[in-house]
């Protein structure tokens, strides 16, 4: 972490728009990993080696995932100084939403009171925030929207394996939106992103609707994960795509304030520090610790808490990095926001459960 | 088994301080990676991520699997085959 006026004082080559404002929704079941060794034959200590995971939290069933979204995205724009009349998009990037159609981000869209925004769902797994913000900033610089909302939410408890010793314990859930708007500096680099369809297996749904149409006795489709194949992956892979975005933004790894990669697993953000030679100074997200893997939402929960406890600094550089289901791949240097923010807190108490609730969980 | 101190292990010793800080003193032919160095499934994956990389040698899993002592994977970076 560096001085606020050093952090702003750092450069980047990238577009004249930038985070306005962050905000977050954690639910309000935590879950320990203790509650996760009920159901199969681990122990805190093995979860803690492999995943550096102590805990996550999980959402309550009236915690839908409109309802998380749209929490979200209001602190987002109250923390922006945004009004939701001023969203010109609404991008909402999901694996969770169980419903093939319409899109969430329709329904938050009008949940939040947004006036007849552009509105559609991003598929792009874990690297789905990086993707968007993608997106986000180039709406803004083409002038297709002044703001746009980017929201990344997941209900990864839904889909989760409760009984796989490999995963049970990974997945939590959450959400997580920034406002990305015009700006008079450079403050969202080029995205580095990528897919390799040949990889398409390594984290699965592992069954398809038509499958549970077809054959009933089908379990309940849930992430299907080689875990030691995604972090081969990783471990090949990433450290390039990160290299790429600090080339692509102009950037040298000393002018970075903090390294957020997306939470997928600490062993694979130790092997990325470690071959990246990242200088002391800047601070690394580990905030799977707390939040598990969040997916998409891993990177705005890190980024919030980074910013409330002061081991980010507004206004520094930040290095994004993301990978998922695909797998696709996504990484670009962003200048961090500079609206103060208050850590990320789970919800004391859920929503009371409606029929409206049911229906659109 | 040779005695010998060859490139290859001198190069491993380095791989497995840096990966799991296992000290070089320890580190033998007949070390098994997970019973004696103590090493876990990522950390296996990370040495030979690390041999792909000095040596030049893609390691499958299915390979990697089967080279359970340091020995074992000193003569298949050497030979290229697994040993009996």
């Amino acid at each position: 972490m560096s001085a606020p006026s050093a952090a702003a004082a750092a450069t980047l080559r990238g577009a004249a728009t930038s985070l306005w404002g962050l905000g977050t929704y954690l639910p309000s079941r935590p879950v320990t990993n203790a509650m996760i060794c009920e159901r199969i034959d681990s122990s805190d200590e093995w979860i803690r080696s492999r995943s550096g995971i102590r805990l996550r939290h999980w959402a309550d069933p009236s915690e839908t995932v409109e309802f998380m979204a749209a929490t979200a995205a209001e602190r987002a724009l109250e923390n922006a100084g945004i009004t939701a009349d001023q969203v010109g998009c609404v991008i909402v990037s999901t694996v969770s939403h169980l419903h093939q159609f319409p899109s969430l981000a329709a329904g938050v869209a009008h949940r939040i009171g947004a006036a007849a925004p552009g509105a559609f769902d991003i598929s792009a797994g874990c690297a789905g925030f990086c993707y968007g913000l993608a997106l986000a900033s180039d709406m803004v610089a083409a002038g297709s929207a002044a703001y746009v909302l980017l929201i990344a939410v997941e209900r990864l408890s839904e889909l989760t394996d409760t009984g796989d010793k490999g995963t049970a314990f990974l997945f939590g859930d959450g959400a997580g939106a920034v406002v990305v708007g015009p700006s008079g500096q450079a403050g969202i680099g080029p995205v580095v992103w990528g897919s390799d369809g040949s990889q398409k297996d390594t984290i699965r749904q592992s069954a398809s609707w038509s499958a549970l149409r077809d054959a009933p006795e089908t379990p309940w489709p849930r992430i299907t994960m080689n875990g030691r194949e995604v972090f081969k992956w990783a471990a090949y892979h990433l450290g390039p795509v990160a290299e790429r975005a600090l080339e692509r933004a102009g950037v040298s790894a000393d002018a970075l304030d903090s390294f957020i990669p997306h939470q997928a697993n600490a062993r694979i953000t130790d092997q990325l520090v470690s071959e990246l030679k990242l200088p002391d100074h800047v601070s690394v997200a580990r905030s799977i610790e707390t939040h598990g893997n969040t997916s998409a939402v891993s990177i705005p929960l890190a980024m919030q808490e980074m910013l409330a406890t002061g081991a980010a600094t507004p206004g520094g550089l930040a290095l994004l990095l993301s990978f998922g289901t695909g797998l696709v791949w996504a990484g670009q240097v962003i200048r961090l926001p500079t609206a103060p923010v208050t850590a990320p807190v789970p919800a004391a108490t859920p929503p009371v459960l409606t029929d409206d609730t049911r229906s659109v969980r | 088994m040779s005695t010998v101190q060859s490139d290859t292990l001198q190069v491993l010793k380095e791989i497995l301080d840096e990966v799991a800080e296992v000290p070089a003193d320890q580190v033998t032919l007949e070390s098994s990676f997970v019973d004696d160095l103590e090493l876990d499934s990522l950390s296996i994956v990370s040495v030979f991520v690390l041999v792909q990389r000095r040596f030049g040698v893609e390691v499958p899993n299915e390979v990697f699997d089967r080279l359970s002592t340091v020995g074992r994977a000193v003569a298949y970076l050497e030979h290229g085959a697994i040993p009996e």
